[in-house]
């Protein structure tokens, strides 16, 4: 899949925009970052991360164009795709953000806990937005 | 300012932001830049503080054209990006301020616990970028 925003659309009040997958080979421990360009609010986000030899896991960090940190989430787990979720009601599971309201550009930074080893790494993380 | 909200749900975010303050090295005065004509609900707020040579802080509120007071909060440290918002489901970290209806001029006043560089006296200015998030 890949980003899509028809919020334009009567039907349509979800966007999903997707940052591209982010990779590691065996050996590599840098952080990654990329930037994508959102006007809306950040209600959920799932990151999907491959089954590494390494067990390595990350940690997912985005900031707004002036470096404000509005969301951070460390070991999240490999062998998974995981939903986080900035909604809750009553007797739900509760929520795991607030929403974050953003308008214009916006930094993924991706750092893997450690070497992935022979397997590599890959992180899949995607944004839903209102 | 950064405002699409009339071009649709597409742009469902705005922005504006209050002329960046700049503080004099050797003055503690407060400056209250104001926005008008501002329409909608205050959901989040950014305030950006400049590293300054006597490591002061902050004070910054809202207030609108009839003197309400909607935001206040002391002690923002400097060199900071500090992120505040107003929206908080079921026990994630609690919200810092509640949502903010706005339909009019506002005044944000920023106050510096001292002068930026005044111990001993330099020329270091300070400057405090205030912008606020509007749904």
């Amino acid at each position: 899949m890949a980003t899509e925003d028809r919020r334009g659309e009567p039907g349509f009040p979800i966007a999903r925009y997707e940052f591209s997958q982010q990779t590691w080979a065996s050996g590599a421990t840098a952080a990654t970052t990329e930037d994508i360009s959102i006007c809306g609010t950040i209600i959920a986000i799932t990151v999907k991360i491959n089954n590494n030899t390494g067990d390595a896991t990350l940690t997912l960090a985005l900031a707004d164009a002036d470096a404000a940190a509005i969301y951070s989430q460390a070991a999240i787990p490999e062998n998974a795709t995981t939903p986080y979720d900035a909604e809750s009601s009553k007797s739900t599971p509760d929520a795991n953000f607030n929403p974050i309201p953003v308008n214009g550009v916006i930094t993924g930074t991706f750092t893997p806990s450690g070497d992935p080893s022979t397997s590599g790494m890959t992180a899949d993380v995607v944004l839903y937005v209102r | 300012m950064t405002d699409r909200r009339r071009e649709g749900p597409k742009f469902s975010m705005a922005t504006y932001s209050f002329a960046t303050q700049t503080f004099p090295a050797a003055a503690s005065d407060a400056l209250a830049p104001t926005l008008a004509n501002i329409n909608g609900t205050i959901v989040a707020m950014k305030i950006d503080i400049s590293e300054t040579e006597d490591n002061i802080t902050y004070t910054v509120a809202i207030t609108d054209a009839n003197a309400a007071s909607w935001f206040s909060e002391a002690s923002l440290a400097d060199k900071t990006v500090h992120w505040r918002d107003a929206r908080s489901d079921k026990n994630p970290r609690d919200a810092d301020f509640n949502p903010i209806p706005v339909a009019t001029t506002l005044t944000c006043t920023i106050t510096p616990s001292a002068a930026p560089d005044a111990a001993p006296v330099g020329t270091k200015t300070a400057t405090v970028a205030v912008t606020i998030y509007l749904e």
